[in-house]
């Protein structure tokens, strides 16, 4: 046994120790907690960057691949840009500050764990430890209606998709008699369906459909998003997401890939319903988040496309499109976090005039906002064409065409809020927007990344086309 | 790399070097902005002139690749493509584009946003040069995308005027809806023959590889993309509102980028639509009705730029018609010859507008006297553009009439001679209003441009009189050999037809001989037409209502679908949490002031959704979800 493929885990763990350490040690300036942790994020990233160790542990339930190793760097990239943006940003009483902090490294674990297990007991166990550090993240402003409110929620709801996640889960089991992946991926390549099996492929896929705010699972999204703390906001819609993602494709393109005559029509109907239904909903917000929110529905509804195509060029732009996404999304919500911060305001008539008060903050929210309309040469065009072309090299034209035309909608309110911003006088005198040190931080490495991977997707998609051959060379 | 493309390569690069810097740098100095922003074009315009005259001597092919990603066995390039084409076409751009820049100085004098106006100018001839020089359909999808939204940034530029940054919007979210098509057709063309590369996808294509109902598809997907970028029938709704942007603007859109985009772009895989006969006729039709259908819109505005804007999308859909008949030569002819007389008409009614401050041409009059060099130059371009021998247009026009004429299809040959009498009629009744008659109480002030306006006038004057020669049947260089993309792509008059050319000079004159019934010696009152034709001038007065069918489609079915789900969001979810609330009063519970949804109905949605899917599989049929496509 090779401990050192966990040590990725072990060192956040540490990390998880220290952070309790220090709440005791610092007493007045909470905010170096956060500091810390940033730090410490980032440090992780660069050393799973580069110790990029392969192999199979526990007896195949924990697995270092390719996979795991892009996707960790994901989630590490999102905690670390996430606790950037929260030094000094959010509004925590001294008390919680360091258990905020520690949440966040714990939900972090969970997903990592999340990403690297091919076993489902412990998939699901890693699914539990994230979700439950972001419930009470989300409910971490005790004395604001609208956060609970989005942290009782997050529960209830969470709670009964896992139930249907658990339910499908068992349902493997009792078939397959095994809860390894290689193992129900050897009985799935049977070819023989067994009602019962495809019954646990649909409650699994709604289970993780939870995470990924998957029509009908993304009933919970709006209220959420909009309560939940702005950079927990960010930290759910892209790492929890991110793994959620990776979660599926576990199941998807690897686990169930014999059956995909089966769930990849399922999938197509639910991609368009979700990618429409979040675009349409979107339109009549007046709430910034609750526009984001509804946009990042439309955005999963979009990588659900690239699943369609279970191919390699799919796998591979599902996972550039995370990335690309991760990275523009918490740009956007570092805008209306450094945003909030100043005015008070999440609505989207209180953006008025912001081009001409704040002209780069403006500038970079439009970028944003482009990039997730998927216009070149920004990340998320890349992205978007090649999550199309796979679904189209599969034959579903339909599913093109409707994404198409879905990409033509957004940018309809995505316009709107750049014409609130560019367009529109300032109606109310509201106070000049000041932002900490860690949000320009953030905004700064966002805005570079979405220029470099829009212009240079090169050297990263030749990554994820590796990482995808390997999963479908097994 | 050879020289020629590495040329092409820095025509390119030079106006978006030119952005950077004035971004950077010089934004606070605004002459300096200008002359960076001028010098990085007039040096790509001397360039274009040594590439134009290197492929005179030695036409040829010249390309050059750099390798950008590469998406399992897809290959994505960058590249330069330099043929005959594209030399015409940099030529063109980067000199209109010149002369506007140069005209801006004038022009946006007192402007605040002088710097940033011009580094827009910069990148939009950039995102155009960038079409011009694509050598594969990625890439000239990106530069299209870029140009529609330089688009945005410089048609919104006065965006304190609402009507400006409506029109913007419009612009943007219209050609966004063509581009939608273009891109479908690009996948399903790439998916099929395994490449992006123009060359290759056009000797894919001429093998005869895919089946023709699939190859009409694919050219007229590909065709939507032209019919948002260049106005054509229905999606020609955003170019007359397009003139709210500056002047200079409105010149650079209508003359030499943007719209020439998809006519460019049309031509450039002409090889790819000429093998659907199906896809060439509507093309055509389209093209036809386009042009007569703005012709006859023409005929009644007031507005001067909006009387142009119209008689642009007139003349592209002449070019399209061209196109679409088969005429590969005769419609690039035109888009040249027009993009001199066109930028002249609008940079001629900027200096109007300049001297005057009203776009209505009643209530100028008289200019004449008072701005020759802007009136004389104006006439010249009213000739050309009425095709008026041996002015630019006449020859151009005359090419299209003959491969018209040749093509044997007698509806849209007639329907292209009555345009080019209603052009010969609006044209001028824009003319005689607006230099001749009576002064109206606007010109009294008014007095010649300054010469940085006039200039680009007096020389775009003398190309519009001039660049038809290069078209005149039966000489040795002749515009038809050079742009021949490839041997099929298209017919040339070997000689001139003169029964045609009598005939279309004989339409225009009688098209100038009724403005001048009508407008200067006034035999024929132009109230009393108003009044005989009544409901028909209201319709076209309006534009035939296009604008308002759309935004009663926009309003009545896609905002109420966007509303109904708002209100079942508000009502039915909102209800439920009210209706907890009633019923928890004692509780005390948090749910009770909730603004948004019920946990309930949101696990109700959850739950339904997972029945429906199961009852769904239950009654599942595979060889039905086949349908939804290749399993």
């Amino acid at each position: 046994m090779d401990m050192t493929l966990l040590v990725n885990e072990f060192l956040i763990t540490g990390i998880i120790v220290l952070l309790l350490l220090l709440d005791f040690m610092i007493k007045d300036k909470k905010e170096i907690i956060g500091v810390v942790f940033s730090a410490l994020m980032f440090g992780m990233m660069l050393f799973v960057m580069f110790f990029n160790r392969k192999g199979i542990l526990l007896g195949g339930a924990f697995v270092a691949d390719g996979i795991a190793w892009f996707s960790k760097i994901i989630i590490l990239a999102a905690a670390f840009l996430t606790g950037l943006m929260s030094v000094n940003t959010i509004k925590v009483s001294k008390k919680y500050t360091a258990a905020y902090y520690i949440l966040l490294a714990c939900s972090t674990l969970g997903l990592m764990f999340l990403v690297s297990s091919k076993e489902l007991i412990t998939l699901y166990v890693g699914l539990e430890l994230a979700t439950i550090s972001l419930y009470a993240l989300s409910a971490i402003y005790k004395n604001d209606d609208l956060s609970l409110e989005a942290g009782i929620k997050y529960i209830i709801l969470g709670a009964v998709s896992s139930g249907i996640l658990l339910y499908g889960l068992s349902l493997i089991y009792g078939v397959t008699r095994t809860t390894y992946l290689d193992g129900i991926m050897n009985y799935a390549s049977t070819g023989l369906i067994n009602p019962v099996f495809i019954m646990a492929l649909i409650m699994t896929l709604l289970g993780v459909g939870f995470k990924l705010s998957m029509v009908p699972m993304h009933v919970w999204t709006p209220d959420v998003y909009q309560g939940a703390p702005t950079p927990v906001t960010a930290f759910i819609s892209v790492a929890s997401k991110a793994a959620g993602f990776v979660f599926a494709l576990r199941l998807f393109a690897y686990m169930f890939i014999r059956l995909d005559y089966v769930w990849v029509p399922i999938l197509s109907i639910i991609a368009f319903l979700t990618m429409t239904i979040g675009n349409l909903m979107a339109i009549p917000q007046k709430n910034v988040k609750r526009l984001l929110a509804y946009s990042t529905i439309s955005q999963a509804g979009y990588i659900l496309v690239g699943f369609v195509g279970a191919s390699v060029i799919g796998i591979s732009s599902v996972m550039f499109y995370l990335l690309a996404y991760t990275i523009t999304n918490i740009a956007a919500f570092a805008v209306v976090a450094a945003f909030a911060k100043s005015t008070g305001s999440e609505e989207l008539d209180d953006y008025a005039g912001l081009a001409q008060k704040e002209p780069l903050l403006a500038l970079i929210f439009m970028f944003a906002l482009l990039s997730l309309a998927g216009i070149p040469p920004l990340a998320g065009f890349v992205g978007k064409f090649f999550l199309f072309y796979a679904a189209m090299q599969r034959g579903y034209v339909w599913l093109v065409v409707a994404g198409a035309l879905n990409s033509t909608v957004s940018l309809y309110y995505y316009l709107l809020v750049l014409r609130q911003m560019y367009l529109t006088d300032r109606k109310k005198e509201l106070p000049k927007v000041v932002m900490p040190l860690g949000i320009k931080l953030t905004l700064l490495i966002t805005m570079i990344a979405i220029f470099v991977l829009g212009l240079m997707p090169g050297p990263v998609l030749d990554m994820t086309t590796e990482i995808a051959q390997k999963l479908f060379l097994k | 790399m050879d020289t020629i493309s590495m040329l092409g390569l820095i025509t390119a690069a030079l106006p978006i070097l030119a952005f950077i810097i004035i971004v950077a740098f010089t934004k606070k100095y605004r002459l300096t902005s200008a002359l960076v922003s001028i010098t990085a074009v007039a040096i790509s315009f001397s360039l274009s002139c040594y590439m134009l005259y290197q492929q005179i001597i030695a036409p040829g092919l010249h390309s050059f690749n750099i390798p950008w990603m590469y998406i399992g066995s897809l290959e994505l390039n960058m590249g330069v493509m330099i043929n005959q084409l594209t030399t015409i076409m940099l030529f063109v751009v980067t000199l209109v584009s010149m002369l506007v820049q140069i005209y801006s100085m004038g022009y946006m004098h007192d402007d605040e946003g002088f710097s940033k106006f011009f580094s827009f100018l910069s990148l939009f001839t950039f995102s155009m040069l960038g079409i011009v020089i694509s050598n594969n359909l990625m890439q000239i999808y990106i530069f299209w995308e870029l140009v529609g939204v330089c688009s945005y940034l410089l048609i919104g530029f006065w965006y304190t005027k609402p009507e400006a940054s409506d029109a913007a919007k419009k612009a943007f979210i219209v050609n966004r809806v063509g581009d939608f098509g273009f891109l479908l057709g690009i996948l399903l063309l790439t998916f099929r023959a395994g490449t992006f590369d123009f060359i290759k996808v056009i000797a894919f294509v001429q093998s005869g590889a895919i089946e023709p109902g699939m190859m009409t598809i694919i050219a007229l997907l590909l065709f939507c993309g032209a019919v948002g970028k260049s106005a054509q029938f229905p999606l020609h709704v955003w170019l007359p509102d397009a003139m709210e942007g500056p002047t200079p603007v409105s010149a650079l859109i209508h003359a030499a980028t943007m719209v020439a985009a998809g006519v460019f772009m049309v031509a450039r895989l002409y090889a790819i639509f000429s093998m659907s006969q199906d896809a060439m006729h509507v093309i055509a039709y389209i093209g036809g009705f386009t042009s007569i259908f703005a012709a006859t819109i023409a005929l009644v505005q007031k507005d001067i730029k909006r009387i142009l804007a119209f008689s642009t999308l007139s003349q592209l859909g002449y070019m399209i018609l061209a196109l679409g008949a088969g005429g590969y030569t005769a419609g690039m002819f035109h888009l040249t010859t027009h993009a001199f007389f066109k930028a002249l008409l609008f940079l001629g009614a900027g200096s109007v507008i300049h001297a005057v401050h009203t776009n209505d041409i009643w209530q100028t009059g008289g200019l004449h006297k008072k701005m020759p060099i802007t009136s004389i130059t104006m006439l010249i371009a009213t000739l050309a553009i009425a095709g008026i021998f041996p002015l630019a247009g006449f020859w151009s026009k005359d090419e299209i009439l003959v491969t018209l004429h040749d093509s044997g299809n007698t509806l849209l040959y007639y329907t292209a001679i009555i345009t080019a009498f209603m052009t010969a009629f609006y044209m001028f009744r824009l003319y005689i209003v607006t230099f001749l008659g009576e002064q109206g109480h606007h010109s009294e002030h008014a007095h010649e441009s300054p010469l940085t306006m006039t200039i680009p006038l007096m020389i775009l004057a003398v190309f519009s009189i001039f660049a038809g020669l290069v078209g005149i049947p039966g000489q040795e260089i002749n515009i038809s050999k050079f742009i021949f993309f490839s041997e099929s792509a298209g017919s040339h008059a070997e000689s001139m037809n003169m029964g045609i050319a009598v005939t279309s000079s004989i339409v225009a004159l009688s098209g100038i001989a009724l403005a001048f019934i009508v407008y200067f010696f006034k035999f024929i009152k132009a109230e009393s037409l108003k009044k005989i034709s009544g409901p028909i001038y209201t319709l076209l007065e309006n534009k035939y209502y296009i604008d308002e069918i759309y935004m009663f489609f926009i309003k009545n079915v896609f905002f109420v679908i966007t509303e109904a789900l708002k209100w079942f969001d508000r009502n039915v979810v909102d209800g439920a949490v009210n209706l907890v609330a009633f019923l928890t009063r004692w509780g005390g519970n948090k749910l009770r002031r909730t603004t948004t949804g019920s946990v309930q109905t949101y696990a109700l949605v959850i739950f339904s959704g997972m029945i429906i899917a199961i009852i769904a599989f239950a009654i599942y049929d595979p060889e039905a979800l086949k349908l939804l496509g290749r399993p």
